[in-house]
């Protein structure tokens, strides 16, 4: 399973080069089966902006990083913040409603007295509801975005991502539709080059745009029924959010507390000294000229009125439909998914507390086990492999003593036995006066690239597959310290992976760390790409602490 | 002292989100029509003759023994395009063969037009052929408007009374 090779290559007498390959089978099959999409071109294309985005991204996260820490770090809560952000705008919407009057003659009136005579409450309620929706759009921007660059929106994620994709839409009517409730001149322009733009479709016998002819065309009806349409689409949203987050397990549906005060501190005084007002009253008789745009929604109408109407459909309606596709362009190679050994399992529900994805259920046993009663089942169609599972479950011991070591659930392609292997075999491969093995996930900084001779790596798809008794072993075989490393805390590849780690080493989380393996020879440091440097001199730091440990307790 | 530079850090990245919403929800303007300039719309829905003419050779005793829902006439709905033609101060701004909407071509066809023209006097001419086995135009109609600056001009086409109005 685990091949290492020496080297050394010989320059002259001051630079000689030597170390040891470590070849993990794992990830020469990875390869292997990759390397047809790798060759593909729309692939190519998709990586290559992957990663000039995800550089850009973990750059503004380690800036938040030092300032909010990663608790309270808002890039880590793009889609908590996007809930938030609906909550206000609710409770402002709500009030706001209970003065606006739904008729196209005194809209406008009725919006102008909460703005200017009550100021101080119906104005800033009103500003709040316009600056958050504006939130809105960004925070799930940027959302969508950091899934796409870090790569978290296919396999098991492609549900959350295209029930994701209509949100957006969702987002934007509802935003139209509340520019649309004002009735002043931006109003009056929305109304008119959406509906010209809708009546293009073929569809539409009778066009729609032609109800806002003349002031004396625009009925209270059709008014109503927008403002109407305006109020129930939230609705629609809030469910639509429900199922968009169905499938994970813990969900972040709101931000952290100080961040959620911060952020609506922040809204509110931006409604104070910069109130939102409306333009002019619409008035279909004269047509709309200089218009302040809110460009968060407006964006796409400049280009509207650019192109032919049916360019600006294929771009828009195309758009939606690739961005919806993206998961599977090309479709991901799964990884086989976690089976359950049901001569180990007992049924003890850790794993199914563990499983970011809610993959795993507690179901009555089907082996007539004469003991438990319970055992647990791997939902294949949500399972994404990230081997979480294996680092939860109890029987995930190294010290067991089988012909061939097996967990109750572990991953097909990377169990117990290949892990026990990669370690021993690793170790094998290690000299000098410290010797670290580095435990790491493919996602964080890369282990693997580190390229150094006193230490090791063993690279897992999530840190939270690691199971804390393999850390022991570690030690016991002849490691003078174990590294774990991951991606940062706050934004594991897999959501959850890296906090269950933290807690497991801390004897929060079952299965923990045995009492007696000494704290002192772990260290426990996260780290995206960008950290590299960050991570070396930790790991150089932590070989120095080693060194000044007395006497390493003897272990049989 | 740390945490003092932790807090302005804080303080300066909800100014920037603020800044940020506070100037792109109303900035830059955006012109939609330039000052000085006038709407025109010009648009109608009208249904073009039917393209075969209506021959039903049934007669009343043959339909009293029909069910009710056979009695319907069966013809060709087709209609003709609408063969339409504006100018402005004597110039061809559109002309343009309208197709009838509906699967079978069955439905009214629709025009809908804008065009931004300088204010001030204008000439109007606007001509709709709606029978495809006659050549020309069966309406008609010009009007000289003075346009005041971004006023809107729908010219649209009145179904009951036939003819084209200028509002
Ligand atoms: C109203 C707008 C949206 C809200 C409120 C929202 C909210 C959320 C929340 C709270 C999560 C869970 C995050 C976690 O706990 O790790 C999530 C996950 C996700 N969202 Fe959204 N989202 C929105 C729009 C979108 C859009 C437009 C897309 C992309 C088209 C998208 C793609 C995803 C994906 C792929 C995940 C799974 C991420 C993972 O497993 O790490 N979301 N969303
Ligand atoms: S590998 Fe295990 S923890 Fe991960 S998704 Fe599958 S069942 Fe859940
Ligand atoms: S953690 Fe292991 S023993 Fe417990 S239910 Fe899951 S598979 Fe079974």
């Amino acid at each position: 399973m685990v091949q290492a090779i020496p080297y050394r290559i010989f320059l002259d007498e001051d630079h000689v080069y030597q170390g040891i390959v470590v070849f993990s089978m794992r990830r020469i099959e990875r390869y292997r089966l990759n390397k047809p999409r790798q060759r593909n071109f729309i692939y190519r294309f998709l990586k290559s902006i992957q990663r000039g985005g995800r550089w850009l991204f973990q750059l503004a996260e380690g800036a938040a990083n030092a300032v909010f820490g990663s608790e309270n770090n808002p890039m880590y809560y793009l889609g908590g913040l996007t809930f938030f952000f609906l909550y206000i705008l609710v409770v402002s919407g709500i009030y706001i409603y209970i003065f606006y009057d739904t008729e196209v003659d005194g809209a406008y009136a009725s919006i102008e007295y909460m703005t200017h005579e009550q100021w101080y409450l119906g104005g800033v309620m009103r500003s709040l509801h316009r600056y958050a929706s504006d939130a809105m759009v960004i925070s799930m921007i940027l959302h969508m975005l950091r899934r796409f660059f870090n790569d978290r929106y296919n396999g098991g994620r492609s549900f959350s991502w295209v029930t994701g994709v209509p949100m957006l839409w969702i987002v934007f009517i509802t935003g139209l539709l509340g520019y649309f409730l004002v009735w002043d001149q931006l109003a009056q322009f929305i109304a008119v080059r959406t509906f010209e733009w809708v009546d293009w479709l073929p569809i539409i016998a009778e066009p729609t745009a032609r109800n806002f002819l003349s002031n004396a065309n625009m009925t209270d009806t059709l008014f109503r029924l927008l403002v109407v349409t305006h109020l129930g689409l939230p609705l629609f949203l809030l469910a639509a959010m429900l199922l968009h987050t169905n499938r994970l397990h813990q969900p972040k549906v709101s931000p952290p507390r100080k961040l959620a005060i911060g952020t609506l501190l922040s809204l509110l005084v931006l409604s104070l000294i910069h109130p939102a007002f409306s333009q002019a009253p619409a008035n279909l008789g004269v047509a709309p000229g200089v218009l302040h745009f809110d460009w968060f929604y407006l964006f796409p109408y400049p280009l509207m009125t650019l192109l032919p109407k049916s360019v600006a459909w294929a771009v828009i309606g195309g758009g939606t439909i690739f961005v919806m596709l993206l998961p599977w362009l090309p479709p991901k190679r799964r990884d086989p998914v976690a089976k359950v050994d049901l001569t180990s399992c007992s049924g003890c529900n850790l794993c199914v507390e563990d499983c970011p994805y809610e993959a795993i259920r507690l179901e009555p046993r089907t082996d007539g086990h004469p003991r438990f009663n319970y055992e647990a089942q791997v939902i294949e169609s949500k399972c994404v492999s990230c081997g979480i599972c294996t680092g939860s479950c109890p029987f995930s011991s190294p010290f067991r003593h089988a012909t061939e070591l097996k967990s109750a659930i572990e991953m097909p392609h990377s169990g117990m036995q290949h892990l026990r292997d990669e370690t021993s075999g690793a170790l094998q491969t290690l000299s000098g006066e410290q010797r670290i093995i580095i435990f790491g996930c493919d996602h964080g900084m890369h282990v693997t690239k580190l390229d150094r001779t006193d230490t090791a790596e063993i690279s897992l798809e999530c840190i939270g597959m690691l199971p804390p008794s393999l850390i022991d072993y570690a030690l016991r075989q002849g490691a003078d310290g174990v590294f774990v490393t991951g991606c940062r805390m706050g934004d594991c590849f897999h959501r959850l992976g890296n906090q269950w780690m933290q807690q497991r080493l801390n004897d929060e989380r079952k299965p923990e760390l045995k009492r007696k393996v000494p704290r002192e020879r772990i260290r426990f440091f996260m780290a995206a790409e960008a950290d590299r440097s960050a991570l070396v001199r930790e790991l150089e730091a932590f070989a120095h602490d080693l060194q000044a440990i007395p006497v390493k307790d003897q272990k049989s | 002292m740390k945490n003092l530079w932790r807090y302005l850090g804080q303080g300066l990245v909800y100014f920037l989100f603020i800044a940020f919403i506070g100037y792109f929800s109303s900035m830059p303007t955006f012109t939609n029509v330039p000052a000085g300039q006038a709407l025109v719309k010009l648009t109608f829905i009208h249904p073009g003759k039917r393209v075969k003419p209506f021959k039903d050779t049934r007669t009343k005793e043959d339909m009293a023994k029909l069910p009710p829902q056979l009695r319907a006439r069966k013809r060709s709905r087709e209609r003709s395009p609408l063969n339409v033609e504006f100018s402005i101060d004597g110039r061809v701004v559109y002309q343009a063969k309208v197709q009838p909407r509906g699967l079978s071509h069955d439905l009214p066809s629709p025009v809908y037009q804008r065009f931004i023209i300088p204010a001030g006097k204008h000439h109007f001419r606007v001509r709709m052929g709606d029978d495809v086995h006659h050549k020309g135009f069966s309406y008609a109609a010009e009007e000289t408007v003075m346009l005041a600056p971004l006023q809107t001009l729908i010219i649209d086409f009145d179904n009951t009374r036939k003819q084209f109005i200028f509002e």
